[in-house]
């Protein structure tokens, strides 16, 4: 998944980069809103928002951005934990809302759950033909065998998995599987998205011609 | 501290005393007050009666030359109205009684010649005047049983009338006092119903001069308080984001560091992860139990997973299977503080020298659940255990050392439980039994306490 955090705290937003991005996601960090604002009109998967932040609250800017339309899963890491600090949380914006201090694995955890709810996914696996994928547990499988992934191919897949039955262009790709900060070859997605038919089946991932790649669920 | 005296019971008991010194003194007075001005008008009818009479005698009888007669004469004046109860005679110098009334004794109502007013001592008021010039006596009498009786009506009347007006009052009163009474509950219940943090609420005005300063004292409490509260809440937000973001921080570094390092330095950043979370759970109980407005999230918590959570150096844990392979119990309680208290039970029992606890859950019927801990350390005296019972029955925590059975107590106190302390088997050891009410609410999470000297402390935690 391409994630946008934004949290404060250098030990605490370094940690969550780098424990995410472990987890084979695809990590944009910001301090700031101003930063942010810059990078939230990127195709994000899901938004990391602390409330507490040096130049405003984390909350308003989700509000603003719900007013705006904006529709991308946005979880709350905050350290305030009363009741009505979680239904104004709630109420602002936020799919999920989570109290510091959590462990990471809570965070990675609640942020797949988060996605295969706003994918409409709610299952542990998806059915998508003769393949399946399950998130948690980051399989797949091909006429019932397992198929082992490259992060960049899970990530990929995971990215078109999350948007099953949308187009997602090129360029989106691009951005949720290779992120802002990886310097790669222009033909690299062509490569993984070869490899993911390859392992997969060639029917598996459709491409609508110069607009981008979908996967469509079953019926 | 006796209790309060009741407002209404000793305004009761005033109208009470009122109603019957009214009841002795009003009557009283009334029949003093008619039995004299009655006394009055019948001697003055006998006044009246005794000139007109013997004015009639002094035309009509020769005075003297009348023969005698034993008795006297009677004269029966014309119209018999006043059937015994009014009598006069006509008494001669040596007390013979020449002339009298139908009614009249035959013998003189006086023993001697007396003029003016007297009570006969046959049960006559008696009026005297002396009529013509040979020493005769003309008594003009009323019975004392008419009087009597007449007073007795008349005071009988005065009393029910009295009474009824008495009656009227009391109850008037009473309803009044009610009434007024009334107006203090309701004062109550607006204040019960008010809450100071609430911009939106106001005290509402109350309807009786009296009960404003009562009022105004409520709400200026309100006010002053609201302002502690939001400062507190400001406080205890910007404490608990620096203290619980570095914390987070610090797990994920760890997480991470975890999965990035040589394997055999796994075990320790384990471990010191394993430290982080337990300070952690520390620091969210303490922010929880210690500030204004906090409340329990209550939740079933898996007692065993919230075990496996939390190893503790050199301790072995067990958890008690249910009797007859029953399903676990799973108790509704706020799972961030149920894991603070046994982190802390646990890190006493191994301080203390344990190195094997037993951990068990139960359901009690409807009343909650009990979850102990039960180590194999050396344990403490009874004097000592029932010392450290009754410091934390007073929640005097002055007297302990450590935080962990604070704490454990503080959150037990906060699912409206208790903490029992008891040996863990008759050699040594110590079972700690910590009770947590059914969805009932804390009695309060924070207290304000007044610390005894520190001279007076005993170290309860460190056995």
């Amino acid at each position: 998944m391409h994630l946008l955090l934004l949290e404060d705290d250098p030990t605490l937003g370094e940690g969550l980069r780098d424990y995410l991005r472990s987890e084979g996601h695809v990590v944009d960090w910001c301090v700031r809103l101003n930063e942010a604002a810059v990078l939230v009109n990127e195709p994000y998967d899901a938004l990391l928002i602390d409330w507490q932040l040096p130049d405003g609250s984390g909350l308003d800017w989700l509000r603003r951005l719900r007013q705006r339309g904006l529709t991308t899963p946005a979880l709350m890491l905050t350290a305030r934990d009363l009741l009505s600090d979680r239904v104004q949380g709630l109420d602002a914006g936020a799919d999920d809302y989570l109290v510091k201090p959590f462990e990471p694995e809570e965070l990675a955890a609640r942020l797949r759950a988060v996605c295969r709810r706003t994918a409409g996914t709610g299952g542990e696996r998806i059915e998508f033909g003769a393949v399946q994928v399950d998130l948690t547990a980051k399989a797949v499988w091909h006429q019932q065998v397992r198929v082992e992934l490259t992060a960049r191919e899970w990530a990929l897949l995971e990215a078109l998995v999350l948007r099953a039955g949308r187009i997602v262009s090129r360029n989106d790709l691009d951005m949720l599987v290779i992120g802002q900060d990886a310097e790669v070859s222009s033909n690299v997605l062509e490569v993984h998205i070869s490899n993911l038919r390859r392992k997969l089946g060639r029917t598996f991932i459709e491409t609508v011609r110069g607009l981008g790649y979908r996967v469509m669920p079953c019926a | 501290m006796s209790a309060p005296v009741s407002i209404r019971r000793r305004m009761l008991a005033a109208l009470l005393w009122v109603s019957v010194v009214w009841g002795v003194v009003a009557p009283l007075i009334v029949v003093l007050t008619i039995r004299h001005e009655i006394n009055e008008l019948l001697d003055d009818t006998l006044r009246a009666s005794a000139e007109a009479l013997s004015g009639v005698l002094k035309g009509t009888l020769p005075l003297g030359s009348l023969p005698h007669v034993p008795g006297g004469a009677t004269i029966s004046p014309a119209g018999d109205y006043v059937r015994g109860r009014f009598a006069w005679q006509l008494v001669s110098p040596d007390a013979e009684v020449e002339f009298h009334s139908p009614h009249a004794p035959e013998t003189s109502l006086m023993p001697t010649p007396s003029i003016g007013f007297a009570d006969s001592a046959l049960g006559w008021r008696v009026l005297g005047v002396a009529i013509g010039e040979q020493g005769h006596v003309l008594y003009v009498a009323q019975t004392l049983d008419e009087r009597t009786e007449a007073l007795r009506d008349a005071a009988l009347n005065t009393m029910m009338a009295s009474l009824s007006v008495w009656a009227v009052c009391v109850v008037g009163l009473l309803r009044r006092m009610r009434s007024e009474l009334a107006q203090i509950d309701r004062l109550v219940v607006d204040v019960q119903a008010h809450d100071p943090l609430d911009p939106t609420k106001t005290l509402p005005p109350v309807t009786r001069e009296e009960l404003r300063p009562i009022r105004d004292a409520i709400d200026d409490l309100g006010a002053r308080l609201a302002v502690r509260v939001r400062n507190e809440r400001a406080f205890t937000a910007h404490a608990a984001h620096a203290l619980r973001t570095p914390l987070a921080g610090m797990d994920a570094q760890l997480a991470v560091a975890l999965r990035e390092c040589a394997p055999e330095q796994q075990p320790r950043l384990q471990r010191v992860r394993e430290a982080a979370r337990r300070f952690a759970r520390v620091v969210s109980a303490l922010l929880t139990l210690f500030r204004s407005g906090a409340e329990l999230h209550r939740q079933p918590v898996d007692v065993a997973a919230l075990l496996a959570r939390m190893p503790v150096a050199g301790l072995e844990v067990r958890l008690t299977e249910p009797p007859g392979g029953d399903s676990p119990v799973v108790p509704k309680a706020d799972p961030d503080l149920l894991a603070a208290a046994l982190a802390n039970l646990l890190d006493n029992a191994v301080r203390h020298g344990a190195r094997s606890v037993e951990v068990g859950v139960d359901a009690l019927s409807a009343s909650g659940w009990r979850l102990w801990v039960s180590d194999d350390g050396p344990g403490l005296t009874t004097e000592m255990l029932e010392r450290l019972q009754a410091t934390l029955d007073h929640e005097d925590y002055s007297m302990l050392s450590g935080l962990g059975l604070i704490l454990t107590d503080l959150i037990a106190r906060a699912h409206g439980g208790r903490l029992r302390l008891d040996h863990a088997q008759p050699g040594g050891g110590l079972r700690v039994e910590m009770t947590l009410a059914r969805d009932r609410p804390a009695a309060r999470l924070t207290r304000a306490r007044t610390s005894p000297p520190p001279a007076a402390s005993a170290r309860g935690e460190g056995r």
